[in-house]
């Protein structure tokens, strides 16, 4: 029978070390998948990836389940864990955001009852299917960490023609995958 | 409320990216303080924020040793946070001694935290062979381990799917190395479950098998030498196994 996440979650706070293994081997591989997009070095991601998992060891009591389900919260917290990795790589400043994922995370809305895979590959299609300037912005600002006028000095384009680009792009994609699955 | 809502609600998807700007991301954060609008909308596009942080394809496999590596950090971070815990009358009782020691002898103090590291190890396996001995009060099965120079015991309780290996007189491995722990599938397939480096002060050895999965799945257990960190199957030499 499955353990339920929030269960092995409560597992890990009192210490229990099977369930934080059992965590890892269900969600390793789509954690990994995300932090391999940020960081296309294996060795780079692989150390994101255990980095990840000790932060879920210290901090799970933090967790609650309003905060949403645990994957999307693991997700959030090696997204972050990857972005400080990319700074520290290329000496960049803070965070464009400074938001921890914790505070990130406050109120968002429990997913829908469709599984969370289903949901991320209709997203992804429609990332897909955005024209080409629209989509290179959304990931340099969300998987790179970089701020619009970081961007701009990146591509030698104006603020404004990224600010319009990344505005346009979310738009698009509210309107064809979220608004699609809640018409 | 009436507020101009357009400078600030233009900026929700960029501030869901973290694009913004560190001013027009306190500025955005000041106005959601209040305005239910944008935190509908702010509400709406985290969602696509949200969905980004597994909207990735193809699916990446995480190569296996990372989990062993893992598990090691674990293991000394927990080890870590058990001494730090310790404290409290101990501190007090410490921080005299210490004083006392190292206007004396700074070599007896050195031996001192030798003692009280040997202590919380101590206590760690103490903890473990509580376990053992209570698995074997318990209903557990048992299945000899014979190896060149030593023996042991494969403790297994399918209930309660818990097993430990108990070995005597288990040789060190060479320095750059590990024994790793394979479960043995009816199929052949060996998966890890767990690594373990002897006991170097007694005679005898116990290391728990770590896996997500059920050990009734399986039919035996093998131990090879692997070098540190763990290998993603089995590469060394076999040095004991045991069908259950």
């Amino acid at each position: 029978m499955k353990i339920d996440d929030h269960e092995l979650i409560s597992q890990v706070v009192r210490g229990d070390q099977r369930a934080f293994v059992i965590l890892y081997e269900r969600y390793s591989n789509r954690i990994y998948t995300l932090i391999l997009h940020m960081i296309d070095d294996r060795m780079l991601a692989e150390e994101v990836l255990q980095e990840t998992f000790l932060r879920l060891w210290s901090r799970a009591a933090q967790y609650t389940a309003e905060r949403g389900s645990v994957v999307v919260w693991l997700l959030a917290i090696a997204r972050y864990t990857a972005l400080e990795r990319l700074r520290f790589e290329s000496h960049r400043p803070i965070l464009s955001d400074g938001n921890e994922p914790t505070q990130l995370l406050e109120n968002l809305p429990e997913p829908s009852s469709t599984s969370e895979e289903a949901r991320w590959r209709s997203l992804y299609l429609a990332v897909q299917a955005l024209p080409e300037e629209q989509r290179s912005v959304i990931e340099l600002a969300y998987y790179q960490g970089l701020s619009q006028s970081e961007i701009a000095d990146m591509l030698q384009i104006p603020l404004g023609t990224v600010k319009t680009r990344v505005h346009s792009g979310m738009m698009r994609l509210r309107h064809q995958w979220l608004e699609g699955e809640n018409p | 409320m009436t507020q101009n809502n357009d400078p600030f609600i233009e900026n929700i998807p960029a501030y869901v990216l973290g694009a913004l700007s560190r001013t027009e991301t306190a500025a955005l954060k000041a106005h959601l303080e209040t305005c239910r609008v944008c935190q509908a909308e702010l509400a709406q596009f985290q969602q696509i924020g949200d969905g980004l942080l597994g909207a990735i394809l193809p699916l990446q496999t995480a190569p296996a040793v990372v989990k062993g590596k893992l598990l090691e950090r674990l293991e000394a971070k927990t080890a870590i946070k058990w001494r730090a815990s310790g404290w409290g009358f101990r501190q007090l009782a410490f921080g005299v001694l210490t004083l006392l020691l190292i206007s004396t002898n700074l070599i007896a103090f050195q031996q001192i935290r030798s003692l009280r590291q040997q202590q919380t190890q101590l206590v760690s396996q103490i903890e473990k062979n509580h376990t053992i001995v209570g698995m074997l009060a318990a209903d557990t099965e048992m299945h000899p381990i014979d190896g060149e120079g030593f023996s042991g015991n494969l403790l297994l309780d399918r209930e309660k799917n818990l097993s430990y290996l108990v070995v005597w007189n288990l040789p060190l491995p060479p320095e750059d190395s590990i024994y790793q722990i394979w479960l043995v599938s009816p199929e052949g397939d060996r998966i890890d479950a767990g690594s373990f480096r002897p006991e170097t002060e007694r005679p005898f050895t116990s290391a728990a098998l770590l896996s997500s999965r059920n050990f009734t799945e399986f039919v035996g257990v093998e131990v090879t030498i692997e070098p540190l960190g763990g290998s993603d199957s089995p590469t060394g030499e076999k040095i004991m196994g045991v069908d259950y």
